[in-house]
């Protein structure tokens, strides 16, 4: 991951600034920074969102192609998760140097979504066990500022939310050979439910305190972080530890009931703008990457 | 301004995928109307007439554009196209303004419904621009739909509109103008009238499923000539078995048309039926006759062993309509005053249409156009409409036109565009021309044609070498000069791919300035060639061959006959006929030598007329004269394009332009070799050369003709020779020239396969640049593809325009007798060639109203006896000739037989008056049967 210089001064100045609830960019410990989401930026997939968190900076494509259900569950569609660590967010990516990094993202990735409330996967069955939708859900880092799980997880669902899938119908003849017919109508599409889509909420262990959406430096002061999937009922769906350090009990459980109610805010503003964002129509002036 | 365009697409593979195209929207598009200072100099294409001098219309009568809807447009264009009616036609394709008239597709709205919205928006646009241009002269655009809703909704947003009905019928000073409307009658009104015939036709999704999984098979419907109650479907696909499907009763053509593509569905085997060998005419004028068509097709029906069957289908739905124009004739209804009327078409295969006109006594009795709207379920005939007027039935022009037509030659006169591309005169020769360019003016060249030749494409020259070796030039018009890959004139060239050369009148394919005059090598001016030289000893053995790109100046346009002459007196000894001479000595070696190859001199009865030079009526039939000079420069042709195919299939071996000529498979041959035993001749057919031999062998001292009967008869044994891509075949044999390779070169003024060869040579010697669809062999393939079908077509039209001559020369000529040879003998009929005419015929013994002479027909000799007289073939008989006009449309010699006399079958030779030929009378006697 992305690295950043810091001196033990520093490092002090930060860590004692959180103990006092007060962070260097004049936060409180459970303040997010302003978060930008606009969606429907690459016109040629069918779901795209664009966030940026502080200077974090994702974009998600969701692809749905026609696909087989896996044979365990014939009448259910899935999700395939791919993250791009763009060489311009930093140097180190070069090469295959994200690559680490983007499958970390990406199985992490798979696990929050790995369970049947998240999404509902049977609306992307076609017909059992021969044909169903694939999201391809392709996530690439353009910059990066810390809290890069909660950012991508803010841009799927901002993205699923976006996404439209055309609708199709079977046709099956006398002989029992199917073939899909498609609608010609490009509004006749099927959206997805991201209700129950759970956001990351990432709590970094800084001192004795923790604080959510932790920027570049502030992670370099923590030891250990939290990562809390959380729906926006406040359930957790997925827990994970990450960085060296490690983490009484004690201090887990306050740091999940924080998470919750940090979520629970999150989702709600998100879902609000999202939804405010749709009702300016089609006519909406796009802001893209020129803005 | 950008805006995107999203759509979904169904791929091949059977998933989505989601395409987006950007759009740029122009803002420079005008109004098009004249005097329109805001759209300032954003004027391109077609512009609209300041003041659209409409027809009147007592709808709108102050001066009015049109825009008519899509549907509309698509509809009746063909049908309704004025100058001057359709004022806003072009500007409505490309919507003008088109910033502020772009439409976005809405929620919850349809493709068509965006289309519909998008054109009334442009018309309320133009409303309110023309508005804006100038207050005194109130012009209108009329927006014209078919489409209630659509018209509707334009009401309610202010914009004039009527049904294109409507507005037609309101224009007063114009009343044919209605009976042009396609007749679309709007679905609701047809179910109510009439039971329902015919089963619905399935959707194509449907089809192509059906076709997919086997259920149904997708073929070429082809109706039969003999009997509209008949047809065959060729199945598309490599399957050699079922190949051919009979279709029999109307309820199983299911309403398909001569050349559609259709869906079949095999019936079971207890239904199959062979092909019945009635002929039967649709001669009903009522709808009501649907019993009685199906009591016709018990009839078909008879009794036949089981081999005879043949699998049977039936339509179950048309992929590919195929409609075009149709020729044809007006049969009046009987019912006075009525506006509905059956139009037989000129083509039998074609079924009869219903046409609605108002002016039906002043289309009888003349050839028309008619085009098929639609055929609906309830209809015993498809619905039409009329299109044009051709003329009177049997004048020479209104004949050709439809010849022309029936036989797809397009023959238009060329289009501006086309035209552009010619050079411009006065034409000379510059410095430019002459790069790549070898001077062959000083060289003795002469050109011989049949007398009258304008387009002259190829020149000869022979001359002694210092090495006394012979060098030998064949020149032929650079064509390719003049037309340059990929513009107007090269396309307009490649569609129509042929000359064709009827009685009186040529169709050019190329613009009269380069085929009578630019491309023409007339003697005495300097003209751009396209040469082949060879260096040859004197027992004509080629020793080097040379192509150059070259300017010549020819010395003489002699005649076939004029160049005998020169050949032939020994006094003249000009160059010209020194070089003649030379030519005409290598020309017998060289036929000699292809002959014992085994090449092939077939005979075919070819016929000229002698025209009136001024009613250009025909006074006399002749044979056609061959002489030495005749053969002299075939001989020189072959030998060019043998030589040109050699070299360019050397070079591209992949897309080189051939010709080539199948041999005919064994069976061809059968007739031609009983023929030959009733005669106690025999014809070997294994090789071309066996044939040639035993074809030269096979000679009668009392029978001189029976040679060349026989070798017309071959001629009728033979395939047709194609032309083909390199890459794309593996066959290249010529097998009537015994030529393993062979193209055309030598004539480029005329046939389109010769400009292709003259580029790809080009490139062969570096004399011009290739360009990608040369090198394209499945381009070279479609390119063939047409060729192959224009050839085939102008030939129809020849023998149709001969056919028409001869013709109107009997109709001149009243009865006669001839002298005639059996071709041919079948089981009812002989078919006869009068030498002195070339013409064949067919007498019939059976007549319908007679009774049936005994007959006995024998397949192995053959023969057929008649009563008791035995007819083989190749007998001499006499019969008469006259024409029979009983049927307008399709007037025929008939002839019937005079020698031998056979009592009650023959005529005797003296008793003419009492036949009688008549139509009408005829028809008389049948309705007091």
């Amino acid at each position: 991951m992305a690295s950043v210089a810091l001196s033990e001064a520093e490092k002090v100045y930060i860590m004692h600034g959180v103990q006092e609830d007060l962070r260097v960019d004049g936060r409180g410990c459970e303040d997010y920074r302003c978060v930008e989401v606009e969606t429907d930026v690459v016109s040629n997939t069918s779901g795209s969102a664009r966030v940026k968190l502080g200077h974090t900076d994702i974009l998600v494509g969701v692809k749905a192609e026609m696909g087989t259900p896996k044979l365990e569950k014939p009448n259910e569609g899935y999700l395939e998760f791919f993250v791009d660590c763009s060489a311009n967010a930093t140097p180190d990516f070069e090469g295959r140097g994200g690559d680490d990094l983007g499958t970390e993202i990406a199985n992490t990735l798979y696990r929050i979504f790995n369970n049947k409330s998240s999404v509902d996967l049977k609306t992307l069955c076609i017909s059992p066990r021969e044909h169903c939708w694939v999201l391809y859900v392709d996530v690439l880092l353009l910059e990066c500022d810390g809290n890069l799980f909660d950012a991508i997880s803010i841009a799927v669902k901002a993205a699923l939310f976006n996404t439209r899938i055309p609708r199709v119908r079977v046709l099956e003849d006398e002989e029992g050979s199917k073939d899909i017919e498609l609608s010609d109508d490009p509004y006749d599409c099927i959206r997805l439910s991201v209700e129950n889509v759970p956001c990351i909420v990432t709590l970094c262990k800084i001192g004795c305190r923790h604080v959510v959406d932790a920027t570049l430096q502030e992670e370099a002061c923590s030891l250990a972080s939290l990562l809390v999937s959380v729906t926006s009922k406040g359930v957790v769906t997925c827990l994970r530890k990450v960085g060296k350090g490690s983490l009484d009990p004690e201090s887990i459980f306050e740091m999940m009931e924080t998470s919750k109610r940090v979520g629970k805010v999150l989702h709600a503003s998100l879902q609000s703008i999202l939804h405010k964002e749709e009702s300016l129509g089609p006519k909406r002036q796009k802001v893209g990457f020129l803005g | 301004m950008l805006k995107s365009k999203t759509f979904l697409k169904k791929t091949r593979a059977g998933g989505v995928m989601k395409i987006v195209r950007e759009h740029y929207l122009r803002d420079d598009i005008g109004c098009g109307a004249a005097g329109c200072t805001a759209c300032g100099g954003a004027h391109e294409g077609p512009a609209l007439e300041p003041q659209p001098q409409d027809l009147a219309s007592s709808l709108c009568p102050q001066p009015h554009y049109l825009l008519p809807d899509t549907n509309v447009l698509l509809h009746q264009i063909v049908s309704a196209w004025r100058p001057g009616t359709w004022a806003s036609v072009a500007s409505s394709l490309r919507l003008p303004g088109s910033l502020e008239t772009y439409v976005e597709q809405e929620k919850g709205e349809n493709a068509n419904d965006r289309n519909d919205r998008a054109i009334r928006v442009a018309a309320k646009w133009y409303n309110e621009h023309l508005k804006k241009m100038s207050t005194d002269n109130q012009l209108q655009v009329i927006f014209i739909t078919n489409d209630r809703k659509n018209k509707e909704k334009a009401v309610e947003e202010g914009i004039p509109a009527f049904t294109c009905e409507e507005y037609v019928k309101s224009l007063t000073a114009n009343p044919e103008l209605i009976d042009r409307l396609a007749c679309l009658s709007e679905e609701g009104n047809e179910i109510e009238s009439g039971k329902i015939i015919f089963s619905e036709h399935l959707p194509l999704s449907k089809l192509q499923q059906g076709i997919k999984s086997g259920t149904y098979l997708q073929g070429t419907f082809r109706a039969s000539r003999e009997n509209y109650l008949e047809a065959t479907v060729w199945i598309h696909g490599d399957n050699e078995e079922n190949k051919e499907i009979i279709l029999q009763g109307l309820k199983h053509l299911n309403r398909a048309i001569h050349e559609d593509i259709v869906a079949v569905e095999l019936l079971p085997k207890s239904q199959w039926v062979a092909p019945s060998s009635v002929v039967l005419h649709d001669e009903g004028q009522n709808e009501d006759d649907v019993e009685k068509e199906e009591e016709r097709e018990q009839m078909l029906k008879t009794a036949v062993s089981e081999k005879m069957l043949k699998p049977t289908g039936r339509v179950v739905g048309i992929i590919k309509r195929n409609w075009r124009p149709y020729c044809g004739m007006l049969s009046k209804s009987d019912i006075k005053e009525s506006r509905r009327h059956l139009f037989t078409p000129a083509d039998k295969r074609i079924p009869r249409i219903r046409i609605e006109t108002r002016q039906a006594s002043t289309l009888e009795g003349r050839r028309i156009i008619v085009a098929i709207d639609g055929w609906p379920r309830n209809s015993r005939y498809p619905n039409g409409h009329f299109v044009k007027n051709l003329g009177d039935v049997g004048e020479k022009e209104t004949e050709t036109e439809v010849l022309l037509l029936e036989h797809d030659v397009p023959h238009q006169p060329f289009s501006q565009a086309v035209l552009s591309f010619l050079p411009k005169m006065p034409w000379s020769i510059t410095e430019k021309d002459m790069k790549n360019r070898e001077d062959l003016r000083h060289l003795c060249i002469c050109s011989v044609d049949p007398p009258g030749c304008t387009d002259i494409d190829d020149a000869l020259h022979c001359r002694e070498l210092e090495n006394g070796n012979l060098e030998v030039g064949v020149h032929i018009a650079d064509v390719s000069h003049f037309i340059r890959p990929g513009n107007a004139l090269d396309q307009e060239s490649a569609r129509r791919g042929t000359t064709v050369y009827l009685c009186e009148k040529r169709i050019d394919m190329v613009p009269e300035l380069l085929s009578s005059n630019l491309c023409s090598l007339k003697c005495d001016v300097d003209r751009l060639a396209f040469s082949c030289i060879w260096e040859m000893n004197h027992s004509a053995e080629i020793l080097k061959t040379k192509f150059t790109k070259s300017v010549i100046n020819s010395k003489a346009s002699l005649t076939y006959a004029e160049a005998q002459l020169r050949i032939d007196s020994a006094n003249i000894r000009d160059d010209i006929t020194t070089s003649l001479r030379g030519l005409n000595k290598l020309a017998k070696i060289l036929k000699k030598r292809r002959i014992e190859k085994g090449a092939l001199t077939l005979s075919s009865p070819e016929v000229r007329f002698h025209m009136d030079s001024e009613t250009h009526d025909p006074i006399d039939l002749q044979t056609k004269e061959l002489r030495e000079t005749n053969s002299m420069v075939e001989e020189f042709m072959l030998l060019a394009n043998i030589s040109v195919a050699k070299k360019i299939h050397e070079e591209f071996s992949e897309h080189a332009l051939l010709r080539k000529h199948p041999a005919p498979p064994p069976s061809n041959y059968e007739i031609l070799v009983k023929a030959a035993r009733s005669r106690n001749l025999e014809i070997k057919t294994d090789t071309a050369k066996s044939l040639a031999e035993s074809l030269d062998q096979a000679e009668s001292p009392t029978f001189p003709y029976l040679n060349t009967l026989l070798r017309i008869l071959a001629t009728r044994c033979m395939m047709q020779a194609v032309y083909f891509c390199s890459g794309m075949d593996n066959d290249f044999h010529h097998y009537g020239l015994a030529s393993p390779i062979y193209t055309h070169f030598t004539s480029p003024i005329r046939r389109y396969a010769d400009v292709i060869v003259h580029r790809l040579l080009a490139v062969a010697i570096g004399a011009d640049c290739t360009y990608p669809e040369l090198t394209d062999k499945h381009k070279l393939a479609d390119i063939c593809k047409n060729l192959n079908y224009r050839h085939k077509m102008a030939q129809y039209a020849q023998r149709a325009s001969v056919a028409f001559h001869t013709q109107l020369f009997f109709k001149s000529k009243g009865l006669v007798s001839e002298e005639a040879y059996i071709l041919f003998v079948r089981k009812n009929a002989i078919v006869v060639l009068i030498p002195k005419y070339g013409l064949e015929g067919t007498v019939f013994f059976e007549e319908k109203d007679k009774p049936n002479p005994r007959l006995i027909y024998d397949d192995e000799i053959p023969s057929l006896k008649i009563e008791d007289t035995v007819f083989h073939v190749f007998d001499k008989v006499k019969v008469k000739i006259m024409l029979d006009s009983s049927n307008l449309q399709h007037q025929k010699i008939l002839m019937s037989l005079v020698e031998p006399q056979i009592p009650g079958i023959s005529l005797p030779p003296d008793d003419i008056s009492n036949m009688n030929l008549n139509g009408p009378e005829k028809k008389k006697m049948k309705l007091e049967k």
